[in-house]
């Protein structure tokens, strides 16, 4: 058995058929606590399955503490898994469902007893457990889900989009008790498609856009890629052209073109100063202002630009800090609070 | 964090048992089976006593041929076993099975001995019932068709853990159709082989049973079916079994079991 604590995918790729859902995948988890952000559709999911053993890589491999998880008993016992989906044996009463996973974790009936009140209770499940799961509301689901994902005390947690129909005070156990694991030596890695879940609980995370790994590290370096590259705006007026004529004076608008609907849309460096000239010049020469909107704001966008990034093998180059955008060759060792790098012959 | 220890084969088996038994239990499938034996057992008492014979042996063992061998047989396998694996991967609680550090055959038997100890405790229960309300009145016939009755039972047994491990194996090879292939497979290959005449019918491992149970011969031309040696089906039926169990372990052990797709 490996001591090492960790998650190990090289050049992993994963397709259904003709649809590739995870395309050349390389990276080195260690313990703590990683946000895997990526957009619907993304591989995310893929990507976690892989881990846990539930898909074969169609190429390369993923190792969970040193071992090849797929069927591998060796390797599942170290992992815990809370998948995406709402399933549960809603027959069962909590206490039952988590109790019988933990007897399939290897536990005798009294430890598996003991071990399932525990997890319960650590997700405040206490007074619902001897309850049916077919009556449990959402949130207390999600919290089933998670108890048994943890009864066995596992050393790699991957939670499919755990806080899902939560409220703020299942979110609030929920992050508690993921805070505690990885502070206690585990890797855990979670799933989400909107950023602000993350930002309150680690600062280490894994970009993933179709089906590849293209940045990895902290949010706030990740969240400055954004400020990279030109940001869009795009204003609604009754005089477009009077409008850009003006703002193209402004330093940092780098571009202007016309949509329909007397829509203008500017790429600026410099958004702070456009939206101070765009106000000034709308009060000072009397335009009127539809709307004004950025089709840059949402994490969609900046997994469109890394994307694109990372198909011109273009990294972030030194500026980026730890953060870091991968190139398909990129092979990075990284735990949190170090930073990103780079072995030869590959660039990031 | 230590790991856990590893369960080992016999221990992931009774989890998964205990587990599948419990949740069988509270399933509307058992009360469905249970509704069917009971109407098999009332259908043939009431003809034995609309018949009025002082022996009903003949009429019990029709009875028992066609509510137990034709009917019962496939039917209580095919609601316990058949889903078994497919539901858990159409509804998605495969995956808390999956990655747990249990082997895909221990899991797969687990689930196949909980629905084939069900049904063969409806299936016996069931016909020993039959056996005390046909014979109620007529206490000698009931002592003398005891070995007859437990002798079917034993064959019903026997054709209970095959078709159940018949059901597994097309609920884990093809998970999105399991209730109508292994229905299929049961209805062609058991039921309807078992009535063809000439030698074909030994293709039907139900016309095996019924033979090592004494049975009375029906369906086409039954005369022409050549006569069997009784320990061939008395082998046969467990080999079968145990081929068909093989195949479920090597399906479950290689398959991904999607789940839907991300």
């Amino acid at each position: 058995m490996s001591d090492e604590i960790g998650i190990r995918a090289i050049r992993l790729s994963k397709w259904y058929g003709k649809v590739t859902a995870l395309q050349d995948v390389s990276l080195h988890l260690e313990p703590g606590l990683w946000g895997l952000l990526g957009p619907n559709g993304s591989g995310k999911t893929t990507f976690l399955r892989c881990i846990a053993g539930q898909l074969k890589p169609s190429l390369g491999e993923v190792r969970v503490c040193g071992e090849r998880p797929f069927a591998n008993p060796r390797a599942l016992r170290r992992i815990g898994l809370c998948p995406e989906a709402d399933a549960l044996y809603d027959d069962l009463t909590g206490l039952e469902f988590v109790t019988s996973l933990a007897r399939l974790s290897g536990y005798d009936a009294d430890e598996a007893l003991k071990r399932a009140k525990e997890a319960l209770e650590s997700f405040g499940l206490e007074d619902a457990m001897n309850r049916k799961i077919g009556g449990y509301s959402r949130g207390m689901r999600q919290r089933a889900k998670l108890a048994q994902s943890v009864v066995h005390d596992p050393d790699v947690l991957l939670l499919d989009e755990p806080l899902t129909g939560t409220d703020p005070t299942s979110r609030a156990v929920i992050l508690e008790q993921l805070k505690k694991r990885a502070d206690e030596g585990a890797v855990v890695l979670f799933s989400t498609h909107v950023l602000h879940e993350i930002e309150g609980l680690t600062d280490q995370v894994l970009l993933i856009a179709r089906g590849q790994v293209v940045a990895q590290g902290k949010v706030h370096e990740i969240r400055d890629l954004l400020e990279e590259h030109p940001h869009h705006v795009r204003v609604q007026t009754d005089q477009p052209r009077a409008l850009a004529a003006a703002l193209m004076a402004v330093e940092g608008v780098v571009g202007v073109s016309f949509l329909a609907n007397n829509t203008v849309e500017f790429m600026t460096r410099d958004p702070d100063a456009t939206y101070t000239t765009l106000a000034n010049e709308a009060v000072a020469k009397g335009f009127s202002i539809e709307s004004i909107t950025s089709p840059d704001a949402s994490l969609e966008a900046l997994f469109h630009y890394l994307v694109e990034r990372s198909n011109r093998g273009a990294g972030t180059g030194a500026d980026a800090g730890s953060g870091s955008v991968m190139s398909p060759d990129y092979q990075p060792g990284l735990s949190p609070g170090q930073q990103a790098k780079s072995p030869a012959g590959a660039s990031s | 964090m230590s790991p856990p220890p590893l369960p080992g084969f016999g221990a992931s088996v009774a989890a998964i048992f205990q587990l599948s038994v419990r949740r069988i239990l509270r399933g509307k499938k058992l009360r469905v089976g249970g509704a069917a034996v009971g109407m098999v057992i009332f259908a043939i008492i009431a003809a034995r006593y609309a018949q009025g014979s002082d022996d009903p042996s003949e009429l019990v063992g029709l009875g028992i041929g066609l509510g137990f061998f034709d009917f019962l047989v496939y039917l209580l396998p095919f609601l316990l076993t058949a889903g078994a694996i497919a539901e858990e991967v159409e509804g998605r609680t495969f995956q808390y099975l999956a990655s747990r550090p249990v082997s895909r055959f221990a899991m797969a038997l687990g689930k196949y001995l909980a629905g084939t100890t069900l049904s063969v405790a409806l299936l016996v229960g069931g016909l020993l019932l039959l056996h005390l309300g046909c014979y109620l009145t007529t206490p000698t016939p009931m002592i003398d068709e005891l070995p007859a009755t437990l002798r079917a039972a034993g064959v019903l047994t026997m054709l209970t853990f095959l078709y159940g491990a018949i059901c597994m194996f097309w609920g884990a090879v093809a998970t999105e159709a399991a209730g109508i292939v292994s229905a299929l497979y049961l209805a062609v290959m058991e039921l309807g082989f078992g009535k063809l005449p000439f030698f074909i019918r030994f293709i039907s491992l139900n016309f095996l049973g019924a033979e090592l149970a004494g049975l009375p011969r029906r369906g086409l031309l039954p005369d022409t079916v050549p006569e069997l040696v009784v320990w061939a089906g008395a082998a046969a039926i467990p080999v079968v079994t145990i081929t068909f169990l093989a195949f479920v372990a090597m399906v479950v052990s290689s398959s991904e079991y999607r789940f839907g797709r991300a």
